[in-house]
């Protein structure tokens, strides 16, 4: 917990009147409708919504990885609307890790390498001994030199946990950790996620369809014709 | 971040794309440095040497020998002198006999720069200030191995026997350019006069050499430049002439480097845009970890700097090697040895590799800032393509910048690139024709061949570019071979059997009569004897000939000088094309003119010509122009007079005549008998000139194989970039049901089918070429090669399936399931 500068109760991403839309040639959608968000330093925050609903333009947006038509948007306390790429990027550099469905690790890296690239290109120091702790904590320290397509999907899921965990961020989005896994393995992944949220006192901020996970986070609300609803855990 | 871009190039270049970065680039730098560093050691024979050209100041030339005035004129001034005469003599060593360029030198010679000898062929020479003592000749390392011979050796020359003591193996004024058909044979004034060489000598080249303070040998120059007969030649003037025999010759190889270059660099282009799209994903991938713009550019250019680094090792590398076999090709038809490497062609080579890879890959790399982080949660790229203009513009400045660099002229580049695009074009167009075309035979039941087809049109893109590129290739290979193979070999044979193939000058005309009787004797065939004089054309209409069409260049000699004969009958090998054959009633003077020299000077019949020849003057009217076959290799002249009015000019007899190789001893004994008598061997000359063609040919080859890896590199690149359409395809009609074999069986036939117009499309454009050459440029009959065009086809039939199968196997192969998975 190298990076947190912030307290276990201090708000490190809100979000006000966030509102996007695309706009073609002739016509204008409006995907987000004035969303409202905050995620505390160490909480779990899991966003469900049916496809198409703008759950994936979400959390690009509140991750810097894209720029909100309206709004406000504060990451550990900066207004990220105010930012260019750049500072953005410099922002998400150590503070913030990711998980993604279709896992993105890079193909012609081996296991270690994959986990070790983003950290090495940042300067990171002890890079590699970050890297081999955080594939020993996902089981597959035997795995370091294998390549992806020498892995299983769980495999590669796991590498990818131990990539986003490695830098040990203080903010972690996963977006459908385990959309692209069968259950068995999406379990496995999803048990890796809270055991290593947990143990890292690391924020989560979860995109999921997948109730039984998005019900393991400490929230859970529902994005519906652009608006974020209730907490659903809270009402229940 | 060394050995992080160290490894990630080791990565990257497994995956496909940096690798074909790597070898078109690799390939483009072996063709540039094979060329280049050639080209480099032929030049500085001349650029080392370049004040000796002449192997003396000034050089006055004359038909005769220079007169004694102006010899004492340059000796009054100070300036030192020699003499030297060049003249065409065959030589004989036992039943062997060569035509060689003889030169006759006095004390003095040469006066600037030094001859280089040695004892043994080939060897490297050392410098002396000798000549070959009297009763010695020294000689060319060409003519030892033509005679097979050796220092020691003796050598029969006119009516003498002469020791060979060096082998001469460097001259100055011989420098740079090329050596001319025969090898050289160096002896001593005295003793080409003694051997009765030069008497009455017309195809002799006298040389007055002088040499001396600047100022006197201008001072010389404006004394003597009136006197009629001679010509004034500067160092100035014979390096610009040297200089452009040779940089024609290595023209033509930078010419062909540079389809390689353009092919390599088109590949470079595909590749550079195939790696640019593989590194979308890991760049948007860094950028949603926070990596900045500036540290991934910065991994990138290191990445480019080992790419670089590694194709240029071997790129040079194997363009050394290549430059090894050009050298030995060039060797034998330069003069002088080529001197060693330098390093300046090489490094020159390797700023244009880093050019052309800045400009054809790094914009495409530049384009990535573009690269949106968010495209790794929405897993499409988003679009980051710019302007066309700032990605292909860098790329054609450089290539024309390259293309005029290593042409040496900025037009010929443009005219070179804008060639090569209307081909492509062409290409292009015929090819989208033929698959068009395709269309139409879908209704075949065969379901392999329908697919086979189908997939021809469905693949259009990439089989355009498939075709095209092995095309190219294809053409310029078989224009080569069509060329060196049939064409020269039918030039050297075109000769019918019993048409004169031994050429006899400078016959006096008290010669004349005994000759005839020994050649008669002698059996030989067609025998045929003609007047000959030499003239100068004084007037034309009445006017001085100079104001006559100031800009016209006639066929013949520089010196204005014309052979001219006269005879009753029309030539047999001769075709009146205007005007009337003589009219033997009439004594007045009648020219018949070759309809090309006519031509060349606007004249017609009822024009009037003046010549001067000795101390005679003639007036006559053009009364017929006669079209001339000069290949039929009977005596023929520009210029036919009728009998009336040559009998008071001074002439010599020239004859021709065919005798078959069994019977030389008959040459060796005209040479005894005769020495002053020059032996042409017709066939032996066009043999020559076929070998010297041959070697260049060859050495085009060499470069042309490095086209042929370019145009591999684009035909593997265009594979590799249409693979994940093609497995998808394959993996979905899989799933539909249908069987691997037959799957399997559509794809060879699609590939060999388009092998085999790619095979076909390269044997058409490379017949037309060839039926051009063969017409204007060789003027030999064009004649269908049955074995290159089969081995046209042949090559497109199997060269092309077989790089798709070696490159796409593995893909598909793939289990349905597999590559359904990846191409998601």
């Amino acid at each position: 917990m190298s990076h947190f500068s912030s307290s276990s109760d201090s708000v490190i991403l809100s979000c006000s009147n966030l509102q996007h839309s695309i706009t073609s040639s002739d016509h204008s959608l409006s995907i987000l409708k004035g969303v409202e968000l905050q995620l505390k330093a160490g909480e779990s925050l899991a966003i469900s919504g049916a496809s198409g609903s703008g759950k994936t333009t979400l959390l690009g947006l509140l991750a810097g990885l894209d720029v909100a038509t309206e709004g406000e948007l504060h990451m550990f306390g900066q207004s990220l609307q105010n930012m260019d790429e750049e500072g953005r990027a410099a922002l998400r550099r150590q503070r913030v890790g990711f998980v993604f469905q279709s896992f993105q690790l890079l193909p012609t890296l081996s296991a270690l390498d994959n986990v070790l690239l983003p950290m090495q290109l940042t300067g990171m120091t002890d890079a590699r001994d970050k890297s081999l702790n955080a594939l020993d904590s996902v089981g597959l320290s035997k795995r370091l030199t294998h390549y992806p397509s020498q892995l299983s999907g769980g495999e590669q899921q796991r590498v990818a946990l131990a990539r986003a965990f490695a830098g040990q961020p203080e903010l972690l989005f996963a977006d459908e950790p385990t959309g692209n896994l069968d259950h068995a393995n999406g379990r496995h992944i999803a048990d890796l996620l809270f055991d290593m949220n947990s143990k890292h006192g690391t924020a989560l901020l979860l995109v999921s369809h997948d109730l039984d996970m998005a019900n393991r986070c400490q929230r859970h609300m529902h994005l519906r014709d652009g608006q974020l609803h209730t907490d659903i855990k809270q009402a229940a | 971040m060394l050995s992080l871009s160290l490894r990630q190039t080791w990565h990257e270049w497994k995956a496909g794309p940096l690798a074909a970065i790597f070898w078109a680039l690799t390939i483009t730098l072996a063709a540039l440095t094979a060329v280049n560093v050639t080209s480099d050691r032929a030049q500085r024979t001349l650029a080392v040497k370049a004040g000796e050209l002449l192997a003396a100041d000034l050089v006055v030339t004359g038909r005769e020998r220079i007169t004694q005035d102006i010899r004492q004129s340059a000796e009054t001034l100070g300036l030192s002198t020699a003499e030297t005469v060049s003249f065409p003599s065959v030589v004989f060593a036992g039943d062997n006999s060569l035509l060689v360029a003889a030169k006759a030198v006095t004390n003095g010679y040469p006066l600037r720069g030094q001859l280089e000898i040695s004892d043994i062929a080939y060897a490297p020479g050392t410098t002396t200030d000798q000549l070959p003592a009297t009763g010695e000749v020294w000689v060319e390392s060409r003519l030892l191995t033509d005679l097979e011979l050796s220092t020691g050796d003796l050598l029969a020359v006119g009516s003498n026997n002469y020791l060979i003591s060096k082998v001469l193996s460097y001259e100055p004024d011989r420098a740079g350019g090329f050596a001319g058909l025969s090898p050289r044979l160096l002896l001593r004034v005295a003793d080409a006069e003694r051997a009765g060489l030069l008497r009455s000598q017309s195809r002799a080249s006298w040389q007055l050499l002088v040499a001396g303070a600047p100022i006197i040998v201008d001072r010389f120059q404006e004394a003597i430049k009136a006197q009629p007969g001679i010509r004034i030649t500067t160092p100035e003037q014979a390096q610009a002439q040297s200089n452009n025999a040779l940089q024609q010759a290595t023209q033509f190889l930078s010419l062909a480097a540079l389809c390689a270059v353009l092919l390599g660099a088109a590949g470079m282009l595909q590749a550079g845009r195939r790696y640019a799209l593989a590194q979308q994903q890991p760049v948007a991938l860094l950028r949603c970890f926070g990596v900045s713009w500036s540290e991934i550019l910065r991994l990138k250019l290191w990445q480019l700097l080992w790419l670089m680094l590694s194709a240029c090792s071997l790129g040079v590398l194997l363009g050394l090697l290549a430059q090894q076999l050009l050298a030995q090709q060039l060797a034998s038809i330069l003069s002088n040895q080529l001197p060693g490497l330098a390093w300046q062609p090489i490094m020159e080579t390797v700023a244009i590799g880093t050019l052309l890879l800045g400009t054809l890959c790094l914009p495409r790399l530049l384009q990535l800032r573009r690269q949106a982080s968010l495209a790794i949660l929405n897993e499409v790229a988003i679009a980051t393509d710019q302007h066309w203009l700032i990605t292909y513009l860098p790329a054609f400045v450089c290539l024309l910048a390259v293309s005029a660099w290593q042409l040496g002229n900025l037009r010929l580049a443009m005219i070179v690139l804008t060639g090569i695009l209307i081909l492509v074009a062409s290409l292009l167009l015929v090819v989208k024709l033929v698959l068009w075309s395709i269309k139409h035979l879908h209704r075949i039941s065969a379901p392999e061949l329908r697919l086979a087809l189908s997939g021809l049109q469905r693949h259009q893109q990439a089989n355009t570019l498939h075709m095209t590129a092995l095309g190219l290739a294809l053409i310029a290979l078989l224009v080569l071979g069509w060329v060196r193979n049939d064409m020269i070999t039918q030039w050297q044979t075109s000769l019918a059997p019993d048409t004169p193939n031994r050429f006899l000058i400078n016959i006096q005309p008290e010669q004349q009569q005994p000759l005839q009787q020994l050649l008669q004797t002698a059996g030989t065939e067609q025998l045929e004897f003609g007047p000959m004089a030499v003239a100068r054309i004084t007037h034309i209409n009445g006017k001085p000939a100079a104001d006559w069409r100031p800009d016209a260049n006639p066929p013949g000699r520089r010196d204005g000088t014309v052979n001219l004969s006269w005879r009753n009958d029309l030539p047999t090998s001769n075709t009146i094309t205007a005007g009337q054959w003589f009219d033997s009633s009439n004594e007045a003077v009648q020219i018949s003119l070759s309809s090309n020299w006519a031509e060349a000077l606007q004249l017609i019949p009822g024009h009037t010509l003046t010549f001067q020849s000795g101390e005679q003057q003639i007036q006559g009217t053009i009364t017929s122009l006669r079209d001339v076959e000069w290949d039929s290799f009977n005596i023929n002249f520009f210029i036919l007079l009728n009998p009336e009015a040559a009998a008071d000019l001074g002439f010599q007899w020239i004859a021709s005549f065919y005798l078959s190789d069994s019977n030389t001893g008959l040459l060796r004994e005209i040479t005894r008998q005769y020495p002053n008598i020059t032996i042409f061997d017709a066939q032996a000359l066009i043999k020559q000139v076929g070998e010297l063609l041959g070697k260049l040919i060859r050495a085009l080859e060499i470069v042309f194989l490095f086209t042929l890896a370019a145009a591999l590199v684009v035909l593997v690149n265009a594979v590799q970039s249409g693979l994940s359409e093609r497995q998808r395809e394959t993996a979905v009609l899989r799933c539909l049901g249908v069987k691997k074999s037959t799957l399997q069986r559509a794809w060879w036939l699609e590939n060999i089918l388009l092998g085999g117009l790619t095979g076909l499309l390269a044997v058409i454009v490379a017949a037309g070429c060839t039926w051009w050459i063969s017409r204007d440029v060789l003027d030999v009959n064009w004649q269908l090669q049955p074995w290159l065009v089969a081995g046209g086809l042949l090559v497109g039939l199997v060269f092309l399936p077989l790089t798709t199968w070696l490159v796409s196997r593995r893909s598909l192969n793939m289990p349905p399931l597999a590559a359904i998975r990846n191409s998601i």
